[in-house]
Formats: C-alpha cells, structure tokens, sequence
C-alpha cells in the first residue's frame, strides 16, 4: 500500500508518490486520531507498522527513481524505453533495457485480434483443404487431360475433358449446388481447342454457337482463340447455303444423270462470284469432291479434289486425311495410304481407323509382322479399346491362326464389359471358321445389337449378320439382313453370296485375299 | 525501395499482421523479450514485431524459422484452392458454356488472395537472417558442423527471401 498523491497537490515528485516527509508526517496524524481499546490499539498499531514498512519501501522506490534520474550523468547509461533506470548491463554490455522494463517485454500480451485473426485463418485454411479436395475432383481428369495431348493421344484427351465436366455435375448433384463446381473458362477453351483437332472446328463453331450469346464474350483473354471457329462455321454454313441449291436436284439421281462438268464450273464460279469473299475456298473444293461422289467419278477425282483441298487448306487435316487414305486404299496405292495414316497416326495416336487401315493394308501384302506391329501400337496407345482386340483378331485370323484369334476375341470380351460391334462381328468370323455355326449367329446378332445401341452399323456388318444367319438357318434374321442392304440400295456382297452358294469356302473368304466379307 | 516494400506489405496485410502475431507468439514462447506489442506499423517494421536478438543458435533459428513456417502451412493450402481454381482450371463468375453463374469464383479469389499474401510473409526480417547465417557461419561461429550442413538450405533460403 502506498499513499498516493491522488489528489496531485502540487508537491510535484513527478510521481504518483508524495515525499516521505510528506507521508511520514500524515502517519502520525492517524496515530493521533486512534481510539481507546487496547487491543485495537494494538491491531491498529501493527497495521500501522505494516503501512509504515510499506510507505517507507515505495519510498526507497521514489527514491531510487529519483536517484536515478539525478545519478545518471551519462544519458546512455538510461534505458532506452523508459528513459528512467540504469541500463541492465548484466545482460550485456551494451543492453539497451532497464531489468524492469526487460520483464515487462518478455510478458508482453498478444494482441486478441492476433488470436482471432489466427483461428479465421487456421479455419480458412481447414476450408481451403476442403476446396482444394473438391476441386481436385474436376482438376485430375483436366490434368489427365494434358497428359494425354503430350503424348498426342488427342481422343482420350477429349473424352478426359467431358469426364471433367461429368464430375463438376456430380459434385454439383451431391452437395445439391446447381452450377457451383464447373471446369472453368480456361479449361473448356481448351477443350473446344482440342474438339477442333479430333473432330472438327464446325463442332466447335456449333457447341459455341449455343454456349456464346453475346459476341462481346469473345475479348475475354480465354475465348478469343476460339472466335475463328465460330467464323470458319459462319463461312460453312454460307458455303453449304450457296452449293445446296447447285446439288439439291442430284443427290438422288442415278449418277449418269450428273452434269459433273457443269456442276464443277458453277462451283469454281463461286469462288470468284460477287459473294466470293463469303465462302471458304476450301470448302467449295471439298463439295467438288461430294459432285466427283454423286457423278461415280471414282476415287481417282475424288482423290484430286481431296489434294486440292489439301494444298489450299493444309492445317485443316480433320477434313481430308481419312478422305485421302480411304481414296489410296480404293486405288490400292498401299504406299501412298500408309504415309497418309503414319501423318493421321502422328497427329493423332488414338485414330483408330488409321491404324486398322494400315494393319489391313499389311495384311493383304502378307506383310502378318508388320499388322501385328501395328496392332500392338495401337493397344499401347490404346489400351483395352475393343477395336484394339478386333484388328488383332483379325490379323491372325487372316494370318490362319483362328485358335489364337479365337483366344483374343474372348479376351476383349472378358476385358471389356459389352465389348463392341466390330469384336462380335470379329468373333462371328472366327467362330464360323472353326466351324461352330450356332456360335457364330450368336455373336453376330450380339454385333447387331451392338450397332443398333451404339449406331455404327455397317455394310460389312449386315453382310457378316446375313451369311451367319444364313448358315445358322435363322431365315428370319437373314431376311431382315436382306431388306436393310436393300432398303439402302446394296446388295448381298459376291463373297458371301459365294460362300452361301458353296462355290467359295470360308477359309477362301476369310483368310485368303481381302479377308473380309466385301 | 523501402516505399515499395511498405506498399507491398500493405498489399499483403492479412499475411504481415498474422506474421506479427506469429513472432509475437514465438518470442513468447522463446522467450525472447519483445518491446512493442503493436502489429501495425506503417514502415519497415510492417509485418514483423520489435524485439531483442535470441541469444543462442537454436532460438535464433526457430525465431527466424517457426513463423514463416506456419504462414506458409497456412498459406499453401488457401493459394492451392485458389491457383488451382482461378488460375489452372480458368474459373470465372460465369459458367461459359452454359451462361450460368457461380459463386466459387469469388471463394477461390479470396483463398487466392489470403494465400498470395500468407506466403508473401515467409521471410523474417533481414537482421533475423543475417544473425542467423552469422550464428551459423560467422568468424565468431561455434555451431557444430551437423547443424551448419543441416540448416544450411533453410537459412540460406530465409536470408536470399528476407
């Protein structure tokens, strides 16, 4: 207890503290005004030993203070923070802090918006985990993404991106969020990127037509590199417009009937015509090719068209290198198809149709190592692809090894939940090869089905079906298979035709030559 | 320059005060005496507490070391979620394929921002460093050759950050 100075009466300690004159002084004033009783007189006199004690240590304290002060001579003995006491120079020699004031700094209290800022922080961060978590559900499949187009295999690429999207949607689906999880502008653009290479930039320029109502969305940084898929579109759909009429009284018409020279002079006049600047060259030269296809130029002007868009438009590889390689393979130039498959293949290593083209192409030159090359390059790039399964049963079939085609048929199978169309109609093959009739209708009708779920039904597929159906004795199926090709204006290929007539056998047709039913 | 550091601890204020806090919090824990308890000084001292210098090697480290240290594990996260949504997959307020919007591009921007700026305070302050690497490395240095090599990239890196 110490007698302060509240009432701060001008004796000017420069402290709280009255002189100890001062206190000593008003001690013996409330000795004085102490009443009778012995032992409260006692008690009184020991709290008034107490207070004397303690008046006279606060004032061994002012005392020092002001010792302190008036000791002090050299200003930086003083401590720096007080500017009071004597430096605390057993610390070190050259410490700046009084001992009082050094305890004062090692208790000094965090600040309480310290604490709170450091929970927020540590929950924002417990958030972030929990952001960072959800969002890597539609991250991975993004970075998975941009391995794929490392390693050029663009179609797995793609299907990576929309299983991007399939996980914001049912990320968005469990947490009950519409639109809160999404790939992000930069993601999708790439993707649209990325669907112009593997299928083409008219799709881009169509899922962006109905993704990107307002033109002024194109200055974004991201979506202006897709601004020129919406004008290659434009200038399509311009193009088709104008050589729709040109063509329009043809398509049906027996080919003799097509003025092909006629057709071609209006075409190339569109080129220079007062619209010209509306069209796409490229495209104009790319519906010369549809007149060759409507006129049965054969494969020869279809070819020369082909180049001709090739040589105006040669980044635009969606549009004519299968035309090209499927035109080589027509006019059984192998060299010429390979090369054009090796670029497809570079450019592209899931292009599945490129591989098989080339295997098929090795396989007829009896060059069986070269297609089971092939083969195994494609399942490296392709792994666990049904087509991957088809094309290497069918090189071994046609290689005479129908037990070692047999065996990977029922491994694709086995490997791959409802395989694929070209598998059973692979396994049909084989199966009528070794002979189990029943079998083979079995696996062709399963081909049926898959074509008609998965909508790639070909004329090498109802032909497959008919001949199985027909050795099978399933008249029913055989005859639907007829009516198809008929209602499509084909006819029942020569080498089933053959082998159901009995003037060709199954092995004639399958291993030997073309090895297919066309 | 020092202008520039002030602006860019400004910039930076939620990463410089949690900084402050976690020195503060450290040298209480250190033991290590600090003279202002005040976080927001709008001059050098921005993002960092006034205090004496640890007198032994390990304390001089973990000073230099803890708080940066829990900036950054606090940072990492917030800057991932962040980068990750605004900067790798390219979020923005609206949906572009669909014209919707969405919310999640601001929860990324600001767990980007709180990031950029908790691990924009990684460092401690130049003197912290430089009493560390002399600690460690100075003429007058008698640490032990295990913790020279040990510590050498992470001193090495708080001194080049600070």
């Amino acid at each position: 207890m110490g007698f302060m100075d509240d009432k701060r009466d001008g004796l000017d300690t420069d402290s709280e503290l009255d002189p100890i004159d001062e206190i000593l002084k008003r001690i013996n004033e409330n000795e004085v005004d102490l009443p009778g009783d012995p032992q409260a007189q006692s008690n009184q006199e020991e709290t008034v030993e107490t207070v004397v004690e303690e008046a006279i240590e606060d004032a061994e304290i002012v005392e020092s203070e002001t010792e302190d002060l008036e000791d002090i001579a050299d200003e930086s003995e003083r401590c720096e923070r007080c500017g009071k006491r004597r430096r605390d120079t057993s610390i070190a020699e050259d410490y700046e802090f009084c001992a009082r004031c050094r305890g004062e700094m090692l208790v000094t209290p965090l600040k309480w918006q310290g604490f709170v800022a450091a929970v927020c922080a540590i929950i924002i961060a417990g958030i972030a985990v929990v952001v960072a978590a959800f969002t890597s559900v539609v991250a991975l499949p993004v970075v998975e993404a941009k391995g794929f187009e490392r390693d050029n295999r663009l179609s797995d690429a793609l299907s990576s991106y929309y299983m991007a999207q399939d996980e914001a949607g049912k990320l968005n689906e469990q947490l009950n969020m519409e639109n809160l999880f999404t790939i992000g502008t930069k993601t999708f653009v790439n993707q649209m990127l990325l669907t112009a290479k593997v299928q083409s930039p008219l799709s881009v320029g169509q899922m962006l037509g109905t993704a990107i109502k307002n033109e002024k969305s194109y200055k974004n940084l991201w979506l202006r590199k897709l601004k020129p898929y919406s004008e290659i579109l434009t200038r399509f759909q311009n193009t088709q417009e104008a050589v729709q009429p040109i063509v329009a009284d043809y398509q049906e018409s027996d080919p003799k009937d097509v003025p092909y020279d006629e057709l071609i002079a209006e075409l190339e006049a569109m080129k220079t015509g007062a619209d010209a600047a509306k069209y796409e060259a490229y495209f104009i030269e790319y519906y010369k090719t549809y007149v060759a296809v409507l006129a049965d130029k054969g494969p020869q002007v279809e070819l020369d068209h082909m180049l001709a868009v090739k040589k105006l438009a040669p980044k635009e590889t969606w549009l004519f290198n299968l035309y090209i390689a499927d035109c080589y393979n027509r006019l059984e130039k192998y060299d010429d198809m390979i090369a054009v498959c090796d670029e497809i293949v570079a450019e592209n290593a899931n292009s599945v149709q490129a591989y098989s083209l080339k295997a098929r192409v090795h396989c007829t030159r009896g060059e069986f190592d070269k297609a089971i090359a092939v083969s195994e390059q494609m399942d490296k790039y392709n792994p666990n692809n049904p087509a991957g399964f088809a094309l290497a049963a069918e090189i071994y079939r046609r290689k005479g090894d129908v037990e070692k085609a047999a065996s990977i048929c029922a491994e694709g199978l086995e490997k791959v939940p409802g395989g694929g169309t070209e598998l059973y109609r692979q396994q049909a093959i084989v199966l009528l090869l070794k002979g189990d009739k029943k079998a083979a209708y079995e696996a062709a009708n399963n081909a049926y089905n898959s074509a008609y779920y998965n909508q790639d039904t070909t004329l090498e597929l109802i032909n497959t079906v008919a001949l199985c159906a027909s050795l099978a004795e399933e008249t029913e199926m055989y005859e639907e298979s007829i009516n198809f090709l008929k209602e499509n204006d084909v006819e029942l290929a020569d080498n089933v035709v053959q082998i159901i007539a009995g003037t060709k056998t199954l092995q004639d047709g399958f291993i030997g030559g073309k090895g297919d039913v066309l | 320059m020092s202008t520039i550091y002030v602006i860019g601890k400004i910039i930076t204020l939620p990463g410089a005060y949690l900084k402050t806090f976690w020195e503060h919090f450290v040298c209480r824990l250190l033991g290590i005496p600090v003279e202002t308890g005040d976080y927001l000084v709008y001059d050098e001292r921005l993002g960092h507490v006034e205090h004496e210098f640890p007198k032994t090697l390990p304390r001089t480290f973990l000073f230099a070391w803890l708080p940066g240290l829990i900036n950054r594990l606090l940072g990492i996260p917030m800057f991932f979620a962040g980068a990750l949504g605004i900067v790798y997959l390219g979020v923005e307020p609206i949906i572009r394929e669909s014209g919707e919007k969405t919310w999640i591009f601001f929860v990324y921007l600001v767990l980007l921002y709180l990031g950029i700026s908790l691990l924009c305070n990684i460092f401690p302050l130049v003197e912290d460093a430089l009493l560390l690497w002399d600690k460690l490395y100075g003429k007058n240095s008698s640490a032990n050759i295990v913790w020279k090599v040990l510590l050498f990239i992470p001193t090495a890196c708080m001194l080049i950050g600070s």
